[in-house]
């Protein structure tokens, strides 16, 4: 029994975990159904998260967490609207047809598009600057280690016994 | 010259002494050292008329003024040592005819430029009866005899018996006249040798003389009455009348003719006299005569003279190296005197033959059958075929079964049974000795002794417990056990034979750490101050000594636990035995803990222990220069931090090949960045823009 539980639950870190989705379409389906008109916004004025989500396939999802924050932010505007205009579905296709909304909406997604693709190149550059320095510090800890506690703490003794060791045991 | 010098009437001394003479006087140098604070003695004058064969004599005074008694004084042998253990007993003797001594002391002595015992003893006035072993006087006759020797010497004869001392030093050439008349005889010093060593084998019984000098002991007081009966019988002849024989052929006299007849031979002597030698010379210790026997006869009582012991002859003789034995006693007395040989001629089995068939011993012969066919060699003797030699742990019990009464021999090693100590430490410098020492416990020599034996004594118990704890010593070889121990555990009163201390002569725990010390005068000595010798005296005379302290010291396999077992050992005889500061010494010890601090890994750790270090050295507390070096809590601080510390340079280590290789700036490790601030940084973004959102909605 014990073992046919832990199979049906999944492991926390693999694929879906089908309880907790299970759970929260339990949840949200009627809160869905409810708000039909604002799931609909949301899905359509969504999309580049949803892509996001499609393409990245990463354990993280950082594309999904820069892409979705800001298309998040991007859509705000055009709920606040919904939620003005009454919450129908004729609002919905109303605000649809305004540019303005797809701009915000999407144009905070390619922000964050363009975020995730640009970044890159500029840490190259900066890794690149903080190598050397990098190495001197690692370099200067190394030798108060040395200083503190003998040149044995380097460890290359061990290696001078196993050199030593190994032509006698050839 | 000192007034002492000028009070001391030199030209009186006799000058006929001086067996000591041979191995040269000390140089003469003037000064006065005090013994025991009450005693003068004149190093630049010698009195040779008064050495010992081992202690040399220089005149003496006790320095309070109304003491006009007559005293010298002996230096002794700084490889031996002195009977101390009858120092408490014959000072309250001073008034009987014997030298006795009335203080001992180790001081500086000048002339050797070293410390010696000087024992002070109270001066006969007369010379020396007989003034060497080989030399001749005019002989004493009856009166003469019993006047100034056996009567004066009664009392003397008497207090030690009942005190239960043996002087085992009564001979001829240690017998003084008491005055410048020569009326009466006084018995020279017993205290600067070990009992029996300055004995020649004539004054010896025969189980005794087959025993080398060491292995004499303290023996018994009919020891000292037979001694007494061979020196009357030498005053009587004027000399030693077997002086051109050595020790294996006067063995060889007493034990075929008893020791009368070797002594006195055919000469003619007056009834009464030829009575006190038989008995005195009895070859048989439980017919010899006893304390009151002399008594008796000196006060007139004659008593009927004891018969020549009756020897048992066999029918035929075992030759043996070119000569005939008669009996088992001579036989093993040749063997054992001529080892080697012993081996080769006993190969076979015609001493079995022998004792069966010629001496008429079936019991003796079955042992020895028993013994002999069941060991190695032995076999094919009798075929024609060369046997292999008897091996030395074979003869040796041949020997036990042909006169169980003769003492142990193995080898060059031959001695009564409770004197096989008082060898080791007398030869501790001769090799051979100390292996064949080694091999008499190893091989239970000394049980099959017992064994040989007709009935066990009360004493032998006593022996075997303490033989055996010999032999628990000798089996654990480190270092504060082996024969070292062996030496230290048996005599108390020992010299530490280590060469370090040569010149010190430490004889007590107390006298150890003031000797090292001393040494630390002229310059730091370049070795640690511990040996074999140093480790065995302090176990041996400090019992308290933990043993995880000398299991410390025999790690060799551990430099750093073994030195810290030094340190503990010496600071173990401080606490015990003081002084309370020693800072020569100390700073003796810290030399030698380089290494102990070196085990630390820590360059903060090391500093402080070398400050405690110096602390504890200033202060000369060996104690806490141990507690300093062996702080728990310091080590295992110093190896925690140095696992961590090992761990942290491998892993600066590994960073560092990755950051050199180009690390930090390969793409999947920019990427992963990149991805990490762009969610951070999209955060940051949407979370101003709703702020903003909300105050413009709200607003």
């Amino acid at each position: 029994m014990r073992k046919a539980k832990d199979i049906s639950t999944g492991g926390s870190g693999g694929g879906l975990n089908w309880g907790r989705v299970a759970l929260a379409l339990l949840v949200a389906l009627p809160a869905m159904v409810v708000l039909l008109p604002t799931t609909l916004m949301l899905f359509v004025l969504s999309l580049p998260t949803i892509v996001a989500f499609l393409v990245d396939r990463s354990r993280e999802r950082y594309l999904v967490a820069t892409v979705g924050l800001l298309n998040l932010c991007g859509v705000l505007p055009a709920l606040i609207a919904l939620w003005q205009d009454g919450q129908s579905i004729d609002a919905v296709f109303r605000l649809l047809t305004d540019m303005f909304y797809w701009l915000m909406a999407f144009g905070a997604a390619g922000v964050g598009w363009a975020i995730f693709v640009s970044l890159p190149p500029m840490v190259t550059s900066y890794y690149s600057l903080v190598t050397q320095h990098r190495v001197q510090q690692l370099r200067k800890r190394q030798k108060q280690l040395i200083e503190e506690w003998g040149d044995d703490v380097t460890g290359r003794h061990l290696t001078e016994l196993d050199d030593e060791a190994e032509p006698a045991a050839g | 010259m000192s007034d002492l010098a000028a009070e001391l009437d030199l030209e009186e001394a006799p000058r006929a002494g001086g067996r000591r003479g041979r191995r040269g006087a000390p140089e003469p140098s003037g000064g006065t050292i005090v013994v025991d604070r009450r005693f003068e003695v004149e190093t630049g004058l010698p009195l040779p008329a008064f050495d010992q064969p081992h202690a040399r004599a220089f005149a003496a005074a006790a320095r309070e003024s109304g003491n006009a008694r007559k005293l010298y004084a002996l230096v002794c042998d700084p490889k031996l040592a002195p009977r101390r253990n009858l120092m408490s007993q014959l000072p309250h003797m001073a008034r009987l005819p014997l030298s006795v001594p009335l203080a001992y002391e180790t001081v500086f002595w000048p002339p050797d430029n070293a410390r010696r015992g000087v024992l002070i003893l109270t001066r006969p006035e007369g010379e020396r009866v007989q003034a060497h072993a080989g030399a001749s006087f005019d002989p004493f006759d009856e009166d003469a005899l019993i006047r100034k020797v056996v009567q004066p010497l009664m009392p003397a004869l008497i207090e030690l018996g009942a005190r239960g001392i043996h002087h085992r030093a009564i001979r001829a050439d240690n017998l003084f006249y008491r005055d410048g008349a020569r009326n009466e005889c006084m018995l020279g010093e017993c205290v600067s040798a070990p009992a029996g060593l300055d004995q020649p084998a004539l004054y010896e019984p025969i189980e005794s003389a087959m025993a080398m000098p060491a292995g004499r002991g303290d023996g018994t007081t009919s020891d000292d009455l037979y001694a007494l009966g061979v020196t009357l019988a030498i005053l009587l002849r004027g000399g030693n009348p077997v002086a051109d024989l050595s020790d294996e052929a006067i063995v060889h006299s007493k034990l075929n003719r008893g020791t009368y007849a070797t002594l006195i031979g055919k000469q003619r002597l007056p009834l009464a006299i030829t009575e006190a030698l038989r008995g005195l010379l009895c070859d048989d210790w439980a017919e010899r005569w006893a304390l009151n026997d002399l008594e008796m006869w000196a006060n007139g009582r004659h008593l009927s003279p004891k018969q020549p012991m009756a020897l048992s002859r066999a029918s035929r003789p075992f030759e043996f190296a070119d000569k005939d034995y008669w009996n088992c006693r001579s036989l093993s007395s040749a063997l054992g005197f001529n080892w080697q040989e012993a081996r080769r001629a006993l190969a076979g089995d015609e001493l079995i033959t022998w004792v069966h068939r010629s001496a008429g011993d079936e019991k003796r012969a079955e042992r020895l059958a028993l013994l002999m066919r069941g060991s190695h060699g032995g076999t094919g003797g009798g075929s024609g075929v060369l046997a292999e030699p008897r091996n030395d742990r074979d003869l040796a019990r041949i020997l036990m079964v042909l006169d169980h009464r003769a003492p142990l021999r193995f080898r060059r090693l031959s001695t009564r049974i409770d004197a096989f100590a008082d060898v080791l430490a007398v030869h501790f410098e001769d090799d051979a000795v100390r292996q064949d020492f080694a091999e008499v416990l190893g091989n239970r020599m000394i049980n099959y002794w017992f064994e040989a034996q007709p009935g066990m004594r009360p004493e032998y118990a006593v022996l075997k417990k303490g033989y055996e704890q010999l032999g628990f010593f000798l089996m654990r070889q480190r270092i504060g056990y082996g024969l070292e121990r062996c030496l230290y555990d048996q005599q108390e009163y020992w010299p530490c034979l280590s060469p370090m201390l040569e010149d010190a002569y430490v004889t007590r725990i107390e006298e150890l750490l003031p000797a090292l010390e001393r040494l630390t005068e002229s310059g730091m000595p370049e070795r640690e101050p511990m040996d074999r010798h140093i480790a065995a005296f302090v176990a041996a005379r400090a019992r308290a000594v933990p043993e995880r302290i000398l299991t410390a010291l025999g790690r060799d396999d551990d430099e750093v636990i073994r030195r810290l077992g030094v340190a503990y050992l010496l600071a173990e005889v401080q606490r015990m035995a003081g002084p309370a500061s020693l800072p020569g010494l100390a700073a003796w010890v810290a030399q030698s803990m380089g290494p102990v601090i070196e085990s630390f890994h820590s360059r903060e750790i090391r500093q402080t222990l070398a400050l405690e270090l110096q602390a504890a050295v200033d202060e000369g507390d060996l104690y806490r220069l141990a507690l300093a070096m062996d702080d728990g809590k310091q080590r295992q601080d110093d190896e925690r931090g140095y696992e961590a510390a090992c761990a942290e340079y491998a892993a600066l280590s590994r960073e560092l090949t990755w950051v050199e290789q180009g690390g930090l700036t390969k793409p999947q490790f920019v990427y992963g960045k990149s991805q990490q601030i762009a969610a951070v940084v999209a955060g940051c973004l949407a979370s101003i823009t709703m702020l903003v959102m909300t105050l413009f909605y709200i607003g």
